[in-house]
C-alpha cells in the first residue's frame, strides 16, 4: 500500500519536473524568439512608441556693440502647436488658450475645429505662459521649445541691425547680411518618453551647442544713442522730412553711429511703415550741395592751386553755356580758403575750369565717391558719377558745388575722413569682429587703408580752410564747439524734382559734414536733414545736430579741449549744473 | 547507510538535497529577476529625476536669459534719459561745463 503510494508521488513529481521542465524550455525558447529572433523588430516598435525623431536648431547669435552691450538678443520662447483631430472639445480649449494668448478666440476656434493633423496656435510664447497653457492639460496641444528675438533697446540703431521674420530668419540689416553666421546650427535628435508619455529629455541640453555666433560691431550705444537724439530734435524742430547722421573714427573708419530718423521698434516692425527699415546712409544717395566743394578744393591743391590763389566770383552772377549759376551774396575776388568758408558756387565752379574736368573726376572718384565702399551692407548704392568724359559744360561747373552728383552719406562720411587722417581713405568698418558661442574670437576685422587719395599737407590745407568754415564769417559757425576746433563744411542742395526735370522748388537737402578737433581729428560726424521747412540752410539746420553730437561724444569719450582757449579747470562730468 | 553508500556509489547528490538545490536555483533566478527589475525601475526612475533636473536647469537659464534681457531694457539710455530728464529734474553734461580762466596757462 505504502509502496503503491510512494510510487504515485513519484509518478506525479516526475510530471510535474517535466512540466515545470517544459514550461521553463517553452520560456527559454519564447524568450529566444523575442530576444534574439525578433529582437530588432520588436525594439523598433517599442522605440516609434517611446521615442521620436525630431531636428532641433540651435539659438541664434547675438549682436553686439563694441563695449559687448546687446542690440540684439534671443530670449526662450515656447511654440504652441495643435492636432485638431485630436481635440475633443475645440470651442472649450479654443476659449481657454484664447484667453491665456489674449488672441481672437473665434478664430483659434475655426483652426481647433478642422480635421487637420496639425496647424500652429502661436509662436514666440513665454514659458511662463506656455506653463499655465500645459497646466490646461488640453490633449491634442503641443509644446516646442523655441527661440524669440528681442532687442531690449527698441530703436536704437534698428535701421542698422534689422530685424528677422517668425522663422528667426534675419530680414534686414546686419540681421539679414549675416544671418548664416548668427543662425543656430541644426541637429537630428531622439526624445525618449516613459511609460506614462513623460519625456526623458535628456538631450535637450546639447542645444547650447548648437548656438550661432555673435557679431561685435564698432557702434558705441552712447554715441549712438545721442546721435539719435540730436538728428531727431534736428528733423522734428525743422518739421523736416527725415534725416541721417553718421559718425566716424577718421584714423580707423571705424562707425560709432549710425542714425535714422523718423525710426522703428524691430520687436514690432510690422507697425511701421517698410520705408523706415532701409539703412538709407548705404543705400540711399543724395546731391550733397556745398559739402563737395572741400574735394573740389582737394583736387585743386593736388594740382599745385594754393590756399591763397585768387579767383573772380563774378559779382554773384555766372553764365555756363545756357545757365546762370548764382551765389548767395555777391563776391569779386575770393581766395580758394574763401571760396571754401564762404561756401561760393561760382568759386567752385571756377576752381573745376581752371584744374580741368579729368582732375576733378579723377579726385572725387579717388575719395570714394561712384563706387561702393563694400562696408558689407546688403544693398549699398555706389552713388551717380558720371565719367567726366560725358560731362558737359554745366555739368563740370554743377559737380564742383555738389549738383548733378550724387553720393551715399556713407561715401560722404568716408571721404570726409580721409580728409581728417592726413589723406587716406579708409574701408568704413562696421563689423568688428566674430565671436563663437563660447566667446572665442573667429574673425576679426581690421581697419584697412584703401588707398591714399591726397598729400598730408594737402590734407593740412584744407583742415584749415575747414576750420574757417565754423569761424564767425563762416556759414557754419553754429558748429563750432567751445574750446575745440573744429573743421566742417556746410551743404545745401536742392532735390531733384521727382518725374520732371529739373529741381523741385522748396525741396532741399541740409548737410553739415566735418571733424574735430583740427590738429588731431577724434571724431568726424556727418549730418544729413532732408525736406526741412523754413529754414533750409545746411548751417543753421544740420551745424546745431553737428555740435551736439560732437560735442557730446567729446564729453562721453572724455576728450579734453585744446589748449588754445586758457582753459585750466574742468567741471568733472556728471556734475550739478 | 546502505543508500548513502549506493548513492556515493552512483556519484549522485542525496534526493533529500536536490530538491533544496532546486530551491535554490529557483531563489536565485527569482532573486535576479527581483534585482533586475529594482534596476530597471531605479534607472528609469533616475532618468526621470535627471530629466526632471534638467528641466528645472533649462527654466532657470531661461528665466536668467529673460533677466539679462529685461537687464538691457533697464540700463538702455533711452529710459534712463526718459528717468533723468522726467523724474530727477536733470540734463545732459554739456560742454558748457567746461570753465574757462583768463590769463596764461599754468
Amino acid at each position: 500500500m505504502s509502496g503503491d503510494f510512494n510510487n504515485r508521488i513519484k509518478k506525479r513529481i516526475i510530471v510535474i519536473r517535466a512540466l515545470m521542465v517544459a514550461s521553463i524550455l517553452l520560456l527559454c525558447a519564447k524568450s529566444f524568439d523575442i530576444q534574439i529572433l525578433k529582437g530588432k523588430e520588436l525594439s523598433e516598435k517599442a522605440e516609434n512608441d517611446y521615442s521620436r525623431n525630431i531636428t532641433i536648431k540651435g539659438e541664434r547669435g547675438q549682436i553686439l556693440d563694441q563695449n559687448m552691450n546687446k542690440l540684439g538678443a534671443s530670449i526662450d520662447a515656447v511654440t504652441i502647436t495643435a492636432c485638431p483631430a485630436k481635440i475633443n472639445n475645440p470651442g472649450d480649449a479654443a476659449q481657454k488658450i484664447a484667453d491665456l494668448l489674449n488672441i481672437n478666440q473665434k478664430r483659434l476656434k475655426e483652426i481647433l475645429s478642422s480635421k487637420r493633423m496639425f496647424a500652429w496656435v502661436q509662436r514666440g510664447v513665454t514659458p511662463d505662459l506656455a506653463e499655465k497653457i500645459r497646466g490646461l492639460n488640453i490633449s491634442g496641444i503641443y509644446f516646442e521649445n523655441d527661440s524669440r528675438r528681442y532687442y531690449p533697446n527698441r530703436s536704437l540703431a534698428a535701421q542698422v541691425i534689422g530685424f528677422t521674420g517668425t522663422d528667426d530668419s534675419g530680414l534686414e540689416g546686419l540681421e539679414c547680411r549675416y544671418n548664416s553666421v548668427l543662425e543656430g546650427r541644426t541637429r537630428k535628435i531622439s526624445f525618449t518618453r516613459d511609460g506614462n508619455g513623460r519625456i526623458l529629455d535628456y538631450e535637450k541640453q546639447r542645444n547650447s551647442e548648437l548656438k550661432g555666433d555673435s557679431i561685435v560691431l564698432t557702434i558705441d550705444k552712447k554715441i549712438q544713442f545721442l546721435s539719435e537724439q540730436a538728428l531727431e530734435k534736428a528733423v522734428t524742430s525743422h518739421q523736416a522730412g527725415s534725416g541721417m547722421a553718421l559718425v566716424m573714427k577718421p584714423g580707423t573708419g571705424e562707425l560709432l553711429a549710425i542714425a535714422h530718423y523718423p525710426e522703428f521698434n524691430p520687436n514690432n516692425y510690422g507697425n511701421y511703415d517698410r520705408d523706415t527699415y532701409r539703412n538709407r546712409a548705404v543705400t540711399d544717395a543724395f546731391e550733397p550741395g556745398s559739402a563737395m566743394k572741400v574735394f573740389t578744393a582737394a583736387a585743386a591743391l593736388e594740382k599745385g592751386v594754393t590756399p591763397k590763389t585768387i579767383i573772380f566770383c563774378e559779382k554773384g552772377t555766372y553764365r555756363i553755356g545756357n545757365f546762370t549759376i548764382h551765389d548767395t551774396h555777391s563776391y569779386e575776388w575770393l581766395t580758394i580758403s574763401q571760396i571754401i568758408q564762404l561756401s561760393s558756387n561760382i568759386g567752385a565752379a571756377k576752381i573745376t575750369e581752371s584744374i580741368g574736368d579729368k582732375a576733378l573726376y579723377n579726385s572725387l572718384a579717388g575719395f570714394g565717391f561712384g563706387s561702393r565702399t563694400e562696408i558689407g551692407i546688403t544693398g549699398e548704392t555706389p552713388g551717380n558719377l558720371i565719367p567726366y568724359k560725358k560731362w558737359s559744360k554745366i555739368d563740370s561747373g554743377a559737380i564742383s558745388f555738389g549738383q548733378g552728383i550724387s553720393v551715399s552719406a556713407l561715401q560722404l562720411a568716408t571721404g570726409i575722413s580721409a580728409i581728417a587722417n592726413g589723406g587716406s581713405l579708409m574701408k568704413p568698418l562696421l563689423v568688428k569682429k566674430i565671436v563663437s558661442s563660447r566667446g572665442e574670437d573667429i574673425k576679426e576685422y581690421h581697419p584697412e587703408v584703401v588707398r591714399r587719395v591726397i598729400s598730408p599737407a594737402t590734407a593740412n590745407e584744407l583742415k584749415t580752410m575747414m576750420n574757417l568754415v565754423v569761424s564767425e564769417e563762416g556759414t557754419g559757425t553754429k558748429a563750432s564747439i567751445d574750446g575745440y576746433e573744429v573743421c566742417g563744411k556746410t551743404g545745401t542742395a536742392q532735390k531733384a524734382s521727382g518725374g520732371e526735370k529739373g529741381y523741385a522748388r522748396n525741396k532741399y537737402i541740409s548737410v553739415f559734414v566735418g571733424f574735430a578737433p583740427l590738429e588731431n581729428p577724434e571724431l568726424a560726424v556727418l549730418v544729413i536733414v532732408d525736406e526741412p521747412q523754413k529754414q533750409y540752410y545746411g548751417g543753421d539746420v544740420a551745424a546745431p545736430a553737428f555740435k551736439t553730437i560732437m560735442a557730446e561724444s567729446f564729453n562721453y569719450l572724455n576728450i579734453a579741449p585744446g589748449k588754445n582757449k586758457n582753459m585750466v579747470a574742468r567741471v568733472s562730468d556728471g556734475g550739478k549744473n | 547507510m546502505a543508500i548513502n553508500n549506493n548513492n556515493m556509489v552512483n556519484g549522485l547528490i542525496p534526493k533529500k538535497n536536490k530538491g533544496s538545490l532546486w530551491l535554490l536555483i529557483i531563489f536565485i533566478i527569482f532573486s535576479e529577476l527581483m534585482v533586475y527589475t529594482w534596476i530597471r525601475t531605479e534607472s528609469t526612475q533616475t532618468l526621470l529625476r535627471i530629466s526632471a533636473a534638467e528641466d528645472r536647469l533649462l527654466q532657470k537659464r531661461s528665466y536668467y536669459k529673460t533677466l539679462l534681457a529685461e537687464k538691457e531694457v533697464l540700463k538702455s539710455d533711452a529710459r534712463i534719459t526718459r528717468i533723468a530728464k522726467n523724474r530727477l529734474n536733470l540734463s545732459t553734461a554739456t560742454m558748457k561745463q567746461t570753465i574757462y580762466f583768463s590769463g596764461n596757462e599754468g
